[in-house]
């Protein structure tokens, strides 16, 4: 799993979804500071955090994006 | 990931470490014996790293002042939101073309700027100085609306802007933001908006961009605030006697707001 993968599974995803990603797992918010931020009880970033990602991960297996391998040297 | 929903939720907080050491120490217990659950915690470990390499955000162009209040930390905690959402909405631009990005921040400000702050006044002076730009800001007491928080507004290609937010006295919310820089889709003249349930005003004063939101307000009112708001910025001058008239009596013939 990579960046560039991630990036185009959260293009998938409800708005609502990649903002609590964005605030959790990009801007690096607690679940108190992000419940702050959207006025919800802490409960309800953890029920949203963890359906975001649920999401995201099946985005991910549904994005036809790989990885190329990585080369280990040149071939002559 | 099969598990049920509250063990999901469960290794989703234990994999952000927000857990106190005891409930961490249970669930860390519970992933040693599954290897199915390990699997998961590993997914989501992994996840979160390669969320954390996407790049460019969060985004400050100012400096943020280091947080020594609780306060203080909310409020550049609300910044480093909005930056991020317009980050964000820079990044999904394909799927949201016709929206400038300094506008989908304008409306997630709106949402975010509920809290009250009694030294709001103070502090957008001090966020325009940080930010280096003199902005126009209303006094929108006679439309009885009442500066009740202040904001850092980040904008890409811009040195930095601030955010403000008026509230009534009956349920009406008013976000205003000011950025400086040009060739943000903004007019010398007065634009109408719409964006995600929001309405309002934008335009253009020298190398400075303003923009009016609110929901649920009544057109006429919104239309008249706007547009005092609109010609005293062009002035940079307080309200005359003829637009607190207009302001007062706008509000008085207006209905509550809905949103």
């Amino acid at each position: 799993m990579n960046a560039l993968t991630v990036r185009f599974a959260l293009e998938k995803l409800k708005p609502g979804q990649r903002e609590i990603i964005g605030l959790i797992d990009i801007a690096g918010f607690s679940y108190a500071e992000a419940a702050a931020l959207l006025e919800v009880p802490d409960g309800t970033i953890m029920s949203r955090i963890s359906r975001a990602r649920k999401n995201l991960a099946d985005a991910i297996v549904d994005t036809n994006i790989v990885p190329m391998p990585r080369r280990m040297g040149r071939s002559l | 990931m099969s598990s049920r929903p509250s063990d999901w939720e469960a290794l989703n907080a234990y994999v952000d470490g927000e857990f106190e050491p005891g409930r961490a120490a249970d669930v860390a217990e519970r992933i040693a014996g599954d290897p199915a659950m390990a699997r998961q915690a590993a997914a989501l470990t992994g996840m979160k790293a390669a969320l954390a390499d996407i790049p460019d955000v969060p985004v400050f162009d100012i400096a943020p002042p280091a947080p020594k209040s609780a306060r203080q930390r909310r409020w550049l905690a609300i910044a480093a939101s909005a930056a991020f959402i317009l980050a964000a909405s820079a990044f999904w631009a394909t799927q949201f073309p016709a929206t400038p990005s300094w506008l989908t921040a304008a409306a997630t400000v709106h949402n975010s700027l509920a809290a009250q702050q009694t030294d709001a006044p103070l502090y957008a002076e001090q966020v325009a100085a940080i930010a280096g730009f003199q902005p126009y800001i209303p006094d929108l007491v006679a439309a009885k609306l009442s500066l009740a928080a202040a904001a850092p507004f980040p904008v890409r290609g811009s040195a930095g802007g601030l955010a403000l937010q008026y509230t009534g006295t009956r349920g009406c919310r008013v976000t205003y933001v000011a950025f400086p820089g040009e060739g943000f889709a903004l007019d010398e003249s007065l634009a109408r908006i719409e964006t995600g349930g929001l309405t309002g005003y934008g335009w253009q004063v020298g190398a400075i961009g303003y923009a009016l939101l609110a929901q649920g307000m009544d057109p006429n009112r919104l239309a008249v605030i706007a547009a005092n708001v609109y010609a005293a910025s062009r002035l940079h001058r307080p309200f005359d006697d003829a637009a607190h008239t207009q302001l007062a009596q706008s509000r008085a013939e207006s209905r509550a707001c809905t949103a």
